[in-house]
Formats: C-alpha cells, sequence, structure tokens
C-alpha cells in the first residue's frame, strides 16, 4: 500500500496534491461540504507539519514539501478511507452523525455570523430608508436613489474595514469598487422593477412590486457578498443560496412590522440606518480576523 | 508516515481517546504524540488516522474546534466528549482484561 502510494503522489506539489485530494473526496464521498473542506484543510496542515518536521530532521533536504507529499497515502486511497469512516459512522450512530454535520453547519455559520448580521443590517438599511422617506412629499418618495446609498454606505465601510484589516491584499481598491458599483446599479434596477410592476394595472400590484424588489436587491446583495468572501464556487454557491433566503425571508418579514410601525418608528428607524453602517463596519472587521484556513478563503488575502 | 507496527484491530479509537484525554490536539499532535509516547513503536499513517478522527466525531465521542496551533496557524483541535470519555474507560478496562489474559497464557509455558 504503501509503496503504490508514493507511486501515486510522487510528482505532486503541495497544492496540487490538495486539489486532486478534494476532487476524490468529491466523487467518492457524500457529505456535507464544509466537512469535506475541514477534512481537506487538516491534511493540508498535515503536509505543512510533515514538511517542517523533515526540515528540521535533515536541513539538507532540497525540497522537504516534495518529499512530505510523496510519505502521504494516495488522495483517492484516503478519499476512499474518508468514505468508509463516513459510512461506517452512519451505520453506527446516524442520529449523532446528523447532528454532527448540523453542528459542523451551525459553527461555520456562527463563524460568519458577524457576516450574516451585516447583511440583515444592510437589508434593514435599505427598509428604514424607505420608511423614513414614505413621510416625504411625493417627489421626494420618488427619490429612489436612497437605496443606491445605503448600499454605497454599506459598501464604502466594508471595503473601509478590509483595507485596514488586511492593508496588503491584492484585491482592494478597484474590486472592491467594481463591486460597489455593481451593488449601486443592483439596488436601482431593484427599485425600477418595483416601480414597473407596481405601475401594472392589477390587484397586487403593490405586493408584487415589494416583492420584486426584495428578490432583486436579495439576488444582488448575494452575488456580491458570495463573491467577496469565497474562493470555493461549491461553498459560494451554498452560500449564494442561505444568503438569498435569509435576505428575501427577513425582507418579508420585516415588512410585516414596518407596515405597523411604519409611522411612529421610521424616525427612530433612521437613526438606525446610521448606527448600522458603524456596525457593518465593526462586525465586518471581526468576520475578517476569525477565517480559518482552507474554508472560506479571502481573495487576495496572503 | 510509515506504519512501524501495525496496531491491533480496535485499538487506534484508544489510543487517540488516551492522547486527547488531558488536553486537546489537533490530528498532526494526535499522531506525534503516539510516536513518541510509544518510544517511536507506533506510527499511524494519516489515512488512518485523519479518517477515523472524522468517525469518531460523527460517532459522538470527540468533538472538534478550530484554533490557533502553536506556529500560528488554525487547526482542528479534537477533545473527549463526555460519551468519549466513558469508551476510553471501557476500551481501556478491555484491553487491561485481555493484555493480562494473554500474559498468562504466555506465562503459563502451555499445556503440561
Amino acid at each position: 500500500m504503501q509503496a503504490h502510494s508514493i507511486k501515486n503522489t510522487q510528482h505532486l506539489t503541495r497544492t496540487s496534491y490538495i486539489r486532486q485530494l478534494r476532487q476524490e473526496i468529491d466523487q467518492q464521498v457524500t457529505l456535507d461540504q464544509i466537512s469535506k473542506l475541514q477534512f481537506v484543510a487538516e491534511i493540508d496542515e498535515h503536509i505543512r507539519q510533515l514538511t517542517r518536521g523533515l526540515s528540521e530532521a535533515d536541513g539538507c533536504l532540497i525540497n522537504p514539501e516534495a518529499r512530505a507529499v510523496e510519505l502521504m497515502q494516495a488522495p483517492a486511497e484516503l478519499a476512499e478511507s474518508l468514505r468508509l469512516a463516513d459510512q461506517a459512522a452512519k451505520r453506527s450512530s446516524p442520529l449523532t452523525h446528523l447532528g454532527v454535520s448540523i453542528k459542523t453547519w451551525l459553527a461555520f455559520l456562527q463563524m460568519r455570523s458577524t457576516m450574516v448580521l451585516a447583511i440583515a443590517a444592510t437589508c434593514f438599511a435599505i427598509l428604514s430608508a424607505k420608511s423614513f422617506f414614505a413621510f416625504m412629499p411625493m417627489a421626494f418618495q420618488e427619490f429612489w436613489i436612497i437605496p443606491a446609498i445605503t448600499l454605497s454606505v454599506f459598501g464604502f465601510t466594508l471595503w473601509l474595514s478590509r483595507f485596514f484589516e488586511n492593508p496588503d491584499s491584492k484585491v482592494t481598491l478597484y474590486s472592491q469598487i467594481a463591486w460597489l458599483v455593481f451593488l449601486a446599479i443592483g439596488a436601482n434596477f431593484a427599485t425600477m422593477l418595483a416601480e414597473y410592476v407596481e405601475s401594472l394595472n392589477y390587484a397586487w400590484a403593490t405586493p408584487g412590486g415589494y416583492a420584486a424588489f426584495v428578490i432583486a436587491i436579495g439576488l444582488f446583495i448575494s452575488v456580491t457578498f458570495s463573491h467577496l468572501y469565497f474562493t470555493d464556487s461549491r461553498l459560494r454557491r451554498q452560500f449564494f443560496q442561505v444568503s438569498l433566503l435569509l435576505i428575501t425571508s427577513s425582507f418579508a418579514f420585516l415588512a410585516l412590522l414596518v407596515s405597523q410601525v411604519v409611522i411612529a418608528g421610521s424616525g427612530l428607524l433612521f437613526c438606525l440606518f446610521v448606527a448600522t453602517a458603524v456596525l457593518i463596519s465593526q462586525s465586518t472587521r471581526i468576520y475578517l480576523t476569525r477565517l480559518p484556513p482552507g474554508q472560506a478563503t479571502q481573495k487576495g488575502a496572503p | 508516515m510509515n506504519t512501524k507496527n501495525k496496531l491491533y484491530q480496535g485499538t487506534l479509537d484508544m489510543l487517540i481517546f488516551r492522547s486527547i484525554a488531558t488536553e486537546p490536539l489537533h490530528g498532526w499532535g494526535i499522531g506525534q504524540w503516539l510516536e513518541r509516547t510509544s518510544g517511536g513503536h507506533f506510527s499511524v499513517p494519516q489515512g488512518s488516522l485523519y479518517p477515523a478522527l472524522h468517525r469518531l466525531e460523527r460517532q459522538g465521542l470527540l468533538q472538534s474546534r478550530w484554533m490557533q496551533s502553536p506556529e500560528g496557524r488554525k487547526a482542528k483541535y479534537y477533545k473527549l466528549t463526555r460519551k468519549g470519555g466513558k469508551a476510553l474507560e471501557e476500551a481501556e478496562s478491555r484491553w487491561t482484561q485481555y493484555a493480562s489474559a494473554v500474559s498468562k497464557v504466555i506465562r503459563s509455558g502451555g499445556a503440561t
């Protein structure tokens, strides 16, 4: 087995080994994406430690990393071992297995809760701004630039916090500005779409317009966040779905609340809008300091 | 990492439990602890260790958490759950009885 493993790994670098392992696990193991990524991250760390160990043991070793990879089990075999282990666990304790899966996801979300909070705060800020302008004369109510302003403030704080957090990041200014413009365009598109739907002559035009707005804005925010924070395409897709769901459901829930308190509370809501910008800045900073390796990797991180 | 001496079936779980009985360790740390503590007798290949850690966690015997390693990198640290602690006691008790029985047989010198 060992000789076979060496044969299969002797020309691999750490990166290509990890890539192959990820592919093999994807093909062979039916496990949630987070657990798969965590497993791969553990193996990656193992190779790093092994490399370090080899360097310390033999300082003259020319390429300790290549040697470490040679000593690893072939990716296909490792994936097969994981599959068998997972099956064994499922068979012996199906409920616990499911529980751990859920806990893994919850831990993952908890780690990113600040980002979820930031998204919720953005949605809340948009809605607050819209509610506040319900008090304004009709001409101002048509001033749909408010969502764009809200998102721009959000984007700016996001960029600012990232900039301070990681000044060496290679993705900084241009991509952040590009996403900021994307968000602003998205907010305007969403409001124009909402206006169009509301202008149609049918019974449910107003709620239809609101729904169109929510879905459009949800799509734009989800696309932005998933591309800003996730390099792994599968994880990005999953996050996109969760984010869209969260945004649309939050908007739906808030719509119910706001319809009751819009007159009394809109002033307060606008104040909260300002507080939101600060909150986002803080929460994003905290989030960035809690990223583990090998999971949702931050683009351009050193 | 070579398998210097193959572990008997079922002993890997017990050794993993013992390695993290006092403090949480990451996968690499567990492997190193086993090798060091056994005086170099055991060296568990990663192909057995990490899937076993995954299985034990999924069975609720271990709990994991991403923490900072001494090298400053984030690593997945494992610790025993209460269920894992009981499993360790049972496994050690079974193993002690088994080893003692085998020793008695060996010392007996064979049937007379």
